[in-house]
């Protein structure tokens, strides 16, 4: 008879719990991000805001009432506006940032410590005096001799250390000592400042401390004095000492001759003036609240160009120069062209392309450079379309080209380059065209110049031509002795001019081409390239937190479980804290962004690639070593020769376009070719690696998918093979290939010794190792709760379809626990009736068999059923993954069903006997029935344990539902969306089957109450 | 030819061997009763009739068929026998109707609509009508035991085994279970009970066995064995006789304590004052008269006193058992007066035992 026990309620509170928990952990990471205070922060060494002397025109400098610095400062920059005084650093300081001065005058030791304990003070770079601090004595006191005495006896390490401790940051470090001397040569009286620190200050309980206290006490001791200190300001020090009510000042003197003439000193340590001012970030107080900026001072701003790939002209608009024979240029290295206009001038092309009428335009690297250079809003685009000469042009047939080539040769090269540079560059009083002041003897030409075209060819301020070409044209013209007659014109309107014989001759930045030869002579004058034009974009950069390999003492350092960096890294710096090993990339990310890692070693694709989608990581700036990435072959594979000499074949051009493809942010052209050419060869089969994209990744329905695959895709279309993709975790795929489960392998695999020794590779691309840490502050603005989960689920869910994946993956785990569930059972029934036989032999058997299901972890049993006992059968991962479970699940549920028989009364069975059942009959009828109660609702648990222990099936490469999330994360980088989500989904799917088991219960209850005789009512 | 016939049956276990060596030979129609003390291996000798334990040794044709055998098919002979448990053992995931259904369809090949009807049929003639898609825990023990039957019975057996059928029912439902036992009397059945209630076995059996010390000890008709039992287990089984003994010795004969542990032992029995007085009496004048004087006169004399009460009909006798001594012990004495109380409330019995005297106590 079925039990009822009340567990319904234990259920749902459990389930609240849990519930619960999660909600917190949920909010327990967004909490911070609310209270945090959003500070900028700026990195050591701030950028101060003047750099030189000039840049203090116009600007008030402060100084201590009783410096006299004022003839040092105004010697260095006259114009400084005036000179304030005041009586304490601390006031300066103040007045500094709060902007009624901007600079005042310090000494190295103060300087710098307000340095290190204000970031928004940094140190003028260049100094005022260099000099030495001194105490004072009065004039004329022949106690200065003994105390110099004294000082010239201390040991130069002692003074070292006492300046290190007190201009250091570490207070702990700041102690004076007792002065524990017997003081037999009586006591005396020093006047100190008590508020210039670090040399001389009041302490914490009044008591005088700092550098200089520290130094005369050095030498109080070696005379075996006492001294007595009294505090007072500045200004009063000097006084003191020469009224004679203290023998000793101090109070950090820097010594100049002013000071020298009114009283002696005992110098201790070298001093030097320079000058505070407020770092660059600008004003100081206001800024220091929260405020959403990202203002890192590390963060720079470079301009880059919009578009950095061949794929993306694609679709896109094209400006021509009326006339230019440009389209073949550019239609050579883009295939879909939207359309060209056509404009008129050069200058024309720009302004429509910043407006963005165009997308881009081609011109010479004469006009492209210089155009680059003065305007922010235009870019290179990074790939060359060519190479071209310039030329001047004649009509064609013009007997004088021959001439004109002999000049252009007698000029020479190196006039023509140096007239390059001087037109080129930004020396503008350089740019003067010599007179036409030789004789001319043999006539007059007739030049039609572009005048708009600079640096080259325009018109200049006072309606001359000027130009580069000009300048060429003019140092020609001198060698054929004759004059020249520049009339400037449009471009288009040149060749026309030309043509019709109104010009002999024409200047453009005119470019050779084989129609214009055919229909002019041309006199090519210097060789250049072509550059495509297009709009520049801003790109923050961000900066490092270590910045070289020093930098990572005691840190730690992750890579890939498998990558063989750890060598490379200790190389660098042995004193690395330790190496931790990860199964992917997303994790490794995760950590380092959680802290539990300091940096982590990739390579350069996927460097690339997560510092353009997260700022908070950036490239660390030396690199670890290069090489290469490879396909890997099983060592001695003789496959290995014909997909090289398949690489070798393929146009490097087209490689260098997947790579941009690949590693760009168009997710539209990352799309693979179908594998439609016959494929004669063979079929072969690739394991690759499922989760580090760019390279080698698991696309939208799980297939394969990356650089990689497109690579190799292009080696198989050459050599006719049809591939077969198996994705895998990259700790698997050499295993793969060892085994000879597969033939190739990729996964973005770099070249290593270690490895090269293991397996042979078809290399493919230059590759980088980098390490990626932490950007070195974050100051971003924190988006919405609301619009951060809708984010996530928009990276999680929408993009790429990837709810699709999730659901093929929540598909198979409900068919393996399915099938694995109702074979695994039937199994352990069967398992029953076998050891219900009492066979010694197979009672054996079984119990050996259980105990090796219960000995060994679930992954475990699956990877060597996948690998060994399957390994050499081409059977796919979900029928090993089923077979396994149901091999799992078979002993388990024959535990529990034997156990259930065994506790049924031994008197049924007696009773069955009597009646004159067969031993079978009576075990089958009788007590295998009546154990049902008992077996039943440990059989359900294990049922619903079975449904989440499937999640494991992605070790043998299962795309189940965990490891479909796990894809998802290593795409969309975050862990948390993706993780609750799947959790969720098991969470609903065991409730789902807890429930549908239930109900199955409560109607076999519910029948068994009606007491229908079967065949009777 | 006899339904049942057992040679030399005998059944060992590590520790103990409850059946030595049994030959016995059952009838047709023969009623048996099966009694005795506990662990004289009464469900032992039954449950090896149908194979439920195996015997270590010894030969039981049933019909026939040597159920000993390992090459007998038990299941065709055990459906010959039906068998009623002390603890009933009814299935309990299914109703009284298809308990009684199973084995006739599983076993007997019988259609459901058939069965039913005999399930019925059977139930009736138990008493159970109303109860047929009851559940056995929704019956009570007299209930479950009648089911069990019927159960038993629908299978048509030639014998019918009962192994104290009534020992796990409580006093009042003993009877009714009792009753359909006997209806089953006169039925042609060979039925084996081993039981402990007597009325059953007085009432019902054509035999009764008195098993003890190995195999079976006495038999006879109820009215021999419960009437007359010959052998002194026997007699002390069925008459419930409760006894006391006291040896005396020519060296030690302490009468106090004699009489004082049969004093106790007086006590212990359900015995009226006269009768427990009488008792006391007759054992201190037959010391005083007899035993002590004889005891002292002889050298190496030993005398065992024992007192018998029998719980089945109140009978007391006293007895002495004697050796060392010359001559009869009772013939003369030289203690008048105790001797003339004694012979009073005392009757000599006969007895065909030597040196051993009896005497009924008068009450």
């Amino acid at each position: 008879m079925i039990n009822h026990t009340k567990t319904i309620s234990a259920e749902r509170f459990l389930a609240f719990l849990l519930c619960a928990a999660v909600i917190i952990a949920m909010l327990a990471q967004l909490i911070p991000a609310f209270f945090m205070p959003i500070k900028a922060e700026a990195t050591e060494g701030a950028v101060p805001e003047f750099k030189t002397f000039a840049d203090l025109t116009g600007k008030t400098v402060a100084m201590l009432t009783g410096a006299p610095f004022e003839e040092l400062v105004l010697e260095k920059n006259p114009d400084v506006k005036e000179i304030q005084y005041f009586s304490t650093p601390t006031d300066m300081i103040l007045a500094l940032k709060t902007d009624k001065i901007d600079a005042f005058l310090a000494n190295n030791a103060a300087a710098s410590m307000m340095v290190n304990q204000d970031s928004t003070l940094a140190v003028f770079p260049e100094s005022l005096e260099d000099t030495d601090f001194g105490f004072a004595f009065k004039k004329g006191d022949p106690a200065r001799e003994k105390w110099q005495a004294a000082f010239d006896s201390l040991s130069r390490e002692r003074i070292d250390e006492l300046w290190d401790a007190w201009i250091g940051t570490d207070e702990s470090k700041k102690i004076l000592p007792e002065q524990d001397w017997s003081g037999a040569n009586g006591t005396v009286k020093v006047a100190a400042c008590d508020s210039v620190p670090p040399m001389c200050y009041a302490g914490n309980n009044g008591e005088l401390v700092g550098f200089d206290i520290a130094v005369m006490l050095e030498i109080a001791r070696v005379l075996d004095v006492h001294l007595d200190f009294t505090g007072m300001e500045f200004a009063s020090v000097m006084a003191e000492v020469e009224s004679g009510k203290a023998q000793v000042g101090s109070g950090s003197f820097v010594l100049n001759e002013e000071r020298r003439k009114l009283m002696d000193f005992v110098t201790y340590h070298e001093a030097s003036y320079v000058m505070l001012v407020r770092a660059e970030d600008g004003g100081i107080s206001a800024q220091q609240t929260a405020s959403v900026q990202q203002t890192a001072s590390v963060q720079k701003t470079v301009t880059v160009p919009e578009y950095t790939s061949l794929s993306e002209l694609n679709g896109r608009k094209f400006g021509l120069v009326n006339g230019s024979p440009f389209a073949e240029i550019i239609e050579s290295k883009v295939s879909d062209v939207d359309e060209y206009l056509y404009f008129s001038s050069i200058p024309d092309m720009a302004l429509a392309l910043k407006a963005g009428k165009i997308d881009a335009f081609l011109t010479g690297d004469t006009v492209a450079d210089t155009m680059i250079s003065e305007d922010a809003g235009l870019a290179a685009f990074p790939i060359p379309f060519g190479e071209l000469e310039y030329a001047f042009a004649l009509q064609k047939g013009n007997p004088m080209t021959k001439q004109w080539q002999n000049a252009c040769q007698k000029v020479g090269e190196e006039r023509i380059q140096e007239l390059y540079e001087i037109w080129l560059g930004t020396d503008d009083s350089k740019k003067i065209l010599p007179e036409q002041d030789w004789a001319g003897a043999n006539g007059t030409v007739r030049v039609a110049s572009g005048d708009n075209v600079p640096p080259v060819s325009y018109v200049a301020e006072n309606g001359r031509l000027e130009g580069f070409e000009i300048a060429v044209l003019l140092e020609m013209a001198k060698e054929l002795d004759v004059h020249l007659d520049f009339t400037g014109m449009e471009l288009s309107s040149l060749l026309t001019s030309l043509q019709t014989g109104k010009v002999d001759i024409s200047n453009s930045c005119l470019a050779v081409t084989e129609e214009r030869q055919k229909a002019l002579d041309l006199v090519s004058y210097r060789k250049g390239s072509y550059v495509l034009v297009v709009r520049a974009k801003e790109k923050t950069v961000t900066a490092p937190e270590f910045s070289s390999f020093a930098d990572l003492d005691g840190k730690t350092v992750a890579m890939l479980a498998g990558a063989p960096f750890e060598e490379m890294v200790r190389e660098k710096n042995p004193d690395i804290g330790g190496v931790q090993y990860f199964a992917t990339v997303a994790d490794m990310q995760l950590a380092l962004q959680t802290g539990k890692i300091d940096a982590f070693v990739t390579n350069n694709a996927v460097a690339a690639m997560l510092s353009n989608q997260d700022i908070g990581l950036a490239v660390f700036p030396e690199s670890l070593g290069d090489t290469y990435y490879g396909f890997a072959f099983k060592k001695g594979d003789p496959l290995r020769d014909e997909w090289q000499a398949a690489y070798d074949s393929l146009d490097q051009e087209r490689i260098s376009e997947l790579w941009d493809i690949w590693l760009g942010t168009d997710d539209s052209k990352k799309v693979l070719p179908a594998q439609d050419w016959s494929g004669a060869n063979g079929t072969i089969k690739v394991a690759s690696c499922d989760s580090l994209p760019p390279m080698s990744y698991a696309g939208e329905n799980g297939e394969p998918t990356g650089f990689d695959i497109a690579v190799l895709l292009e080696m198989a279309k050459v050599l006719d093979v049809h591939l077969d993709f198996t994705g895998l975790e990259f700790s698997g795929i050499m295993a793969e290939v060892e085994s000879g489960k597969a033939q190739v392998g990729n996964g973005s695999i770099m070249m290593t010794e270690e490895r090269k020794a293991l397996m042979d590779f078809v290399p493919y691309h230059e590759a980088s190792f980098v390490l990626i840490v932490r950007a070195a502050e974050q100051t971003v603005e924190q988006p919405t709760f609301a619009d951060s989960l809708k984010a996530s689920f928009e990276r999680t869910f929408i993009t790429d379809a990837r709810w699709k994946m999730i659901l093929l993956g929540l598909l198979r785990t409900v068919i393996i626990a399915i099938c694995a569930g109702v074979l695994g059972t039937l199994l352990g029934f069967g398992l029953v009736l076998l050891r219900h036989q009492n066979n010694a032999v197979t009672n054996k058997l079984i119990a050996v068999y259980s105990s090796l299901i219960t000995g060994i972890p679930v992954v475990v049993i699956l990877m060597v059923l996948y690998y060994i006992v399957f390994g050499k059968l081409d059977a796919p991962a979900m029928v090993v993954a089923i077979i396994g479970f149901t091999v799992i699940f078979g002993a388990r549920a024959y535990g529990l069903i034997w156990n259930a028989v065994t506790a049924v009364d031994t008197g049924q069975r007696e009773a069955a006997l009597a009646l004159g059942y067969s031993e079978k009959l009576a075990f089958r009828r009788v007590i295998l029935p009546q154990s049902r109660s008992l077996y039943f609702q440990p059989l359900k648990i294990q049922m619903v344990m079975l449904l989440k222990e499937t999640s494991v099936a992605g070790y043998i490469t299962v795309l189940e539902m965990t490891r479909a999330v796990d894809l998802v994360r290593s795409r969309t980088m975050e862990a948390f969306f993706p993780l609750i989500t799947a959790a969720a989904i098991y969470f609903v799917l065991t409730w789902l089957l807890t429930k549908l088991i239930s109900t199955a219960e409560q109607y076999l209850e519910k029948k068994h109450e009606q007491r229908k005789i079967k065949g009777v009512d | 030819m006899s339904m049942i016939e057992i040679k030399g049956l005998r059944k060992e276990y590590p520790d103990v061997v409850p059946l030595k060596d049994v030959n016995v030979s059952i009838d047709e129609g023969e009623i048996i009763s099966i009694i005795g003390p506990s662990g004289t291996g009464k469900s032992t000798y039954l449950r090896c009739i149908n194979r439920l334990e195996t015997p270590t040794a010894g030969s039981i044709l049933v019909d026939g068929v040597d159920v000993c055998n390992p090459k007998t098919d038990l299941t065709e002979v055990r459906r010959k026998m039906g068998m009623v448990f002390q603890s009933f053992n009814l299935f309990p995931h299914k109703t009284i109707a298809e308990n009684i259904m199973m084995p006739q369809m599983d076993i007997l090949g019988i259609s459901a609509k058939d069965a039913y009807a005999e399930a019925v049929r059977q139930l009736e003639r138990v008493g159970l009508d109303g109860k047929a898609r009851k559940f056995p825990h929704e019956l009570s023990g007299g209930q479950k035991q009648r089911a069990a039957i019927a159960r038993a019975l629908a299978m048509h057996p030639k014998i019918m085994l009962f192994d104290e059928p009534t020992s796990a029912l409580d006093p009042t439902m003993v009877s009714e279970v009792v009753s359909v036992i006997k209806s089953l009397a006169g039925s042609g059945l060979t039925m084996l009970i081993v039981t402990h209630e007597m009325r059953l076995a007085r009432d019902v059996s054509t035999r009764v066995f008195y098993m003890d010390e190995g195999g079976i000890y006495e038999e006879g008709t109820p009215e021999q064995i419960f009437g007359t039992p010959q052998r002194e287990a026997t007699r002390r089984f069925v008459f419930r006789i409760r006894s006391y003994e006291y040896t005396l010795t020519s060296s030690e004969h302490d009468l106090i304590e004699l009489l004082g542990g049969l004093d106790d032992f007086c006590g212990r029995q359900f015995m009226s004052r006269k009768a427990a007085r009488n008792c006391m009496l007759a054992a201190e004048e037959m010391c005083s008269a007899y035993l002590l004087p004889a005891l002292r006169s002889s050298e190496d004399g030993t005398i065992t006193v024992r007192v018998s009460v029998s719980e089945e009909n109140g009978e007391q006798t006293i007895e002495a058992e004697y050796s060392g001594i010359d001559g009869d012990l009772f013939e003369k004495t030289d203690d008048e007066i105790s001797s003339a109380i004694f012979k009073k409330i005392t009757q000599r019995l006969p007895d065909e035992r030597e040196h051993l005297v009896r005497f009924r106590i008068l009450v």
